[in-house]
């Protein structure tokens, strides 16, 4: 998107490095001329000239583009059948699925970032699974397979790139593609009705994101997709306890005090567990809002009493600080948030030193207003 | 004492000389060299407190090796500018114990406070903006006189963002556009516009919001040096195309492709919104529903994604705020409606900033981009969220510049671009918001355009 090419660094080796201009050059020019015919009638030279381009670089996204056009041209608007010859293509639908979705992974091997790739996948995926087909057939134990082999490439990508953004995306896409068509996502699950499938979905996203944190408590990543299940109790659909959510973290800001992940998560747990139902517009970090109703299951108290636990095994981890002031001032103790907010952060944590003392100057600015609304 | 002499004593087995970058050469000396050879070693001790602690499970994934990388390779720069100010300190010879804790001193000060005192009382050489070699680089292409290389093709359906990147980036830097320049935005955005409203990313291009946007602002700078740019754009059409291609019909609005029948993601809400602005269009129709979808979009950390359930990013939480700065000064959100709803982000936003690398990273643990300059910093400008403004100048002007083709770059051993040369400058001039002598151009941050440009622009008529 940048317009730089990808992965041009600087070489020590000169040769190295013309070597490899050499070699984008030629696959530029074959890149060229391969788009050229892509209208050519013979489709299946097309194909094979196509796929060995994209292996290489599966950014040419035109190419993709021809290679779903003769698709569609073979399926002819009918429902997807994996057993249907698609003429002039001589082959059934699921051997060129089969075929796409092979060379795609191929493509992805050497680049796992390559939008393209994946959008061919998600593309190849509604057909097979008659998403917007309108035809209310249900679907083929094909797409049932190739929805849950694709989670499984999913779970194989992210373990070279725990944070590959994209995978995560594409993941949660398969997810909901998988509730549309109403597939369950193993074969025990004979009741395939949405609801059952829709929770069983949630289900496996907490599995996964669960087992994703216990293997790297810095998974921001994880934390996000977790973060969007809900904490029980405080959205309608929500699926994490928060009791459950509260031991994870605690757990990781003991093993890891410095990083960051796990505090994000621990902040927005407090918040969302101490914001007013009444405030729709969401409440500032921080700031205990009007109308402080906290769920019954979190103890403030409690918090700041493991808080200054690790602050004692670990003094001055600034994250720890912060917490405190955060907890201090959701307890309306706000004189002692102030003084760590104004003297004790910045001190503590230069380089952000700006933020804190905006924070204090917030806080001086709402402090004595907001005590006593209810 | 004896092994340090020794080291003193070794000939280097490759040349020792630096190339300080301002086309001076200077040989170092047999102690200074091998201090030189360890740079990166010794940066990394100094400046431990700084550096990202890579949790033990990345130390082999990308989001450690990448990140690690990125650090050798500024260290490796600061380590250079170190030993070429040792060398031309002092001219005597150095024991290698001296020369290493000066070098770490040096490295130390380079990414501390501006108040922190310098190593050895040694005049500090200020950092330079080569703007010369950036004008150079930037020469030629609006008016055609320069043939771009053939790897320009990948980038054949987003020539309109070429002429803004360009545009935008000469009018930072304070070079009015030439006659010829402004004839050439002029031709290719008559040549990119559809019949049916809006603009595509070059000729025979479908209409996109993104093209659009920068078609529209290309032609805001083009109409300070000739007011026939102002009349190039169909607003009535392109307002109906945003109305009836664009907006999704269902679900109350708030909600834009980026294309007929493209992808839906606050992208296209912004250029929707900073294209109509711009272009004095926006209605109620157009903002009705933004707030809402622009909300689905908070992630856990009070930032935002791109679409519904997505990550929070640096790029995304920028059109977000933007838009929503947008709306507030249309009077869609009242000023404390506005600060509530970007209050959540302010955190996270001044996070962002890498307390080595001193510019912006796009996402919680990734790598530092001279790009995230602009997105990052205008996010943080706009939610009222402090960033630190010489660190972040420091990254761009010490690791990003190009010095001998001219242009900006992501960070060290990257090619630089024009992408990037628009958006790091736009950054930089962000930073000298409280400086003096600034020598570029006040960018505004919800549209990325100079106040001048907005000034000059007969249909908009926001406050600024």
């Amino acid at each position: 998107m940048h317009g730089v090419r990808r992965g041009a660094q600087a070489s020590s080796d000169l040769a190295e490095q013309r070597a490899a201009e050499e070699r984008y050059i030629r696959l530029g020019e074959e890149a060229g001329r391969v788009l050229a015919s892509r209208y050519a009638d013979d489709t299946q030279k097309f194909l094979s000239d196509s796929a060995r381009v994209l292996r290489e670089n599966p950014e040419e996204y035109s190419l993709w583009n021809r290679r779903r056009e003769i698709l569609l041209e073979a399926l002819r608007h009918r429902p997807f059948d994996p057993q249907a010859t698609l003429s002039p293509l001589p082959k059934t639908a699921a051997e060129a699925f089969e075929e796409e979705l092979a060379l795609s992974a191929q493509a992805l091997q050497s680049n796992p970032k390559a939008y393209a790739a994946w959008a061919h996948r998600v593309w190849l995926l509604r057909v097979c699974s008659g998403v917007g087909d309108h035809s209310g057939a249900r679907p083929s134990s094909y797409a049932a397979q190739a929805l849950r082999k694709e989670l499984q490439l999913c779970e194989r990508v992210l373990q070279m790139d725990d944070r590959n953004f994209l995978v995560w995306a594409h993941r949660m896409l398969i997810l909901r593609l998988m509730q549309h068509a109403a597939i369950p996502l193993n074969d025990s699950i004979e009741d395939a009705a949405s609801a059952s499938v829709a929770s069983s979905i949630r289900e496996a996203t907490l599995h996964f994101t669960l087992s994703k944190l216990l293997r790297n408590s810095s998974n921001y990543s994880a934390y996000h997709y977790r973060s969007v299940l809900g904490v029980r109790d405080v959205h309608p659909e929500g699926v994490l306890d928060l009791r459950e959510e509260l031991d994870l973290v605690h757990n990781a800001i003991f093993t890891e005090p410095n990083d960051q992940s796990a505090w994000f998560y621990l902040q927005w747990l407090l918040r969302e567990c101490t914001a007013s139902v009444s405030n729709g517009v969401g409440g500032q970090p921080g700031m205990s809002s009007t109308g402080v109703r906290p769920v019954p299951a979190l103890d403030l108290a409690d918090e700041l009493n493991l808080i200054e636990e690790l602050l004692r095994l670990t003094p001055g981890a600034r994250w720890a600080v912060h917490a405190r002031a955060n907890i201090l001032c959701h307890l309306s103790r706000h004189d002692e948030a102030l003084t760590l907010y104004r003297d004790v952060l910045p001190a503590l944590d230069p380089p952000r030193a700006g933020m804190y003392r905006d924070l204090a100057t917030k806080m001086e600015q709402r402090a004595p207003s907001t005590l006593g609304n209810s | 004492m004896g092994k340090d002499e020794d080291r003193d004593d070794q000939i280097p087995s490759r040349p020792s000389v630096y190339n300080s970058g301002d086309g001076e050469e200077v040989e170092l000396c047999p102690a200074l060299w091998s201090v030189c050879q360890r740079r990166v070693e010794l940066g990394r001790r100094a400046c431990a407190s700084l550096l990202f602690a890579v949790p033990p499970l990345w130390a082999c994934t990308p989001t450690g090796v990448e990140q690690r990388r990125v650090e050798d390779a500024l260290l490796a720069e600061d380590g250079l500018r170190a030993v070429y100010y040792l060398q031309r300190a002092h001219q005597r010879g150095w024991r290698v114990r001296d020369a290493e804790e000066a070098l770490q001193q040096w490295v130390r000060y380079f990414h501390a406070d501006p108040s922190a005192e310098r190593p050895l009382g040694l005049t500090f050489h200020s950092d330079r903006l080569f703007r010369e070699r950036h004008l150079h680089f930037l020469g030629g292409i609006l008016d055609g006189t320069r043939a771009l290389p053939s790897e320009f093709l990948s980038l054949e359906a987003s020539q309109t963002w070429i002429a803004y990147w360009v545009a935008h980036a000469l009018d930072v830097l304070g070079r009015p556009l030439t006659a010829a320049e402004a004839q050439g935005i002029i031709k290719l955005c008559r040549a990119s516009q559809s019949e049916h409203g809006g603009y595509g990313g070059g000729p025979g291009h479908v209409a996109h919001a993104a093209a659009t946007y920068a078609a529209v602002s290309a032609l805001c700078i083009a109409g300070t040096v000739d007011r026939g740019a102002h009349q190039v754009t169909q607003r009535g059409a392109l307002t109906r195309w945003m109305k009836c291609d664009l907006a999704l019909a269902d679900g109350g609005g708030g909600r834009f492709r980026v294309s007929l029948n493209g992808e839906i993601d606050v992208r296209a809400v912004y250029c929707v919104l900073a294209t109509a602005s711009l272009l004095g269009v926006l209605d109620d129709d157009l903002c009705r529903g933004c707030v809402a979808f622009i909300d689905s979009l908070r992630s856990f950390d009070g930032a935002f994604g791109g679409e519904p359930l997505t990550e929070s990013h640096g790029g995304y939480t920028y059109c977000a705020v933007a838009s929503l700065r947008i709306l507030r000064d249309a009077e869609w959100l009242t000023a404390a409606e506005f600060a509530a709803l970007v209050a959540p982000a302010r955190d996270w936003l001044t996070r962002r900033q890498l307390r080595f690398e001193g510019g912006f990273q796009g996402r919680t643990h990734k790598l530092v981009d001279s790009c995230y300059s602009f997105w990052l910093a205008a996010a943080a400008r706009l939610c009222d969220a402090p960033f630190r403004e010489p660190q972040l100048a420091h990254y761009i002007l010490r690791y990003c510049q190009d010095v001998e083709h001219g242009g900006l770059r992501d960070k060290p051993h990257v090619p630089a671009d024009l992408y990037h040369t628009c958006y790091a400058l736009s950054g930089l001039s962000l930073t000298q918001s409280t400086n003096t002598e600034a020598t570029l151009r006040p960018v505004h941050p919800a549209y990325n355009l100079t106040y001048d440009t907005l000034h000059a622009n007969p249909f908009f008529s926001k406050p600024i």
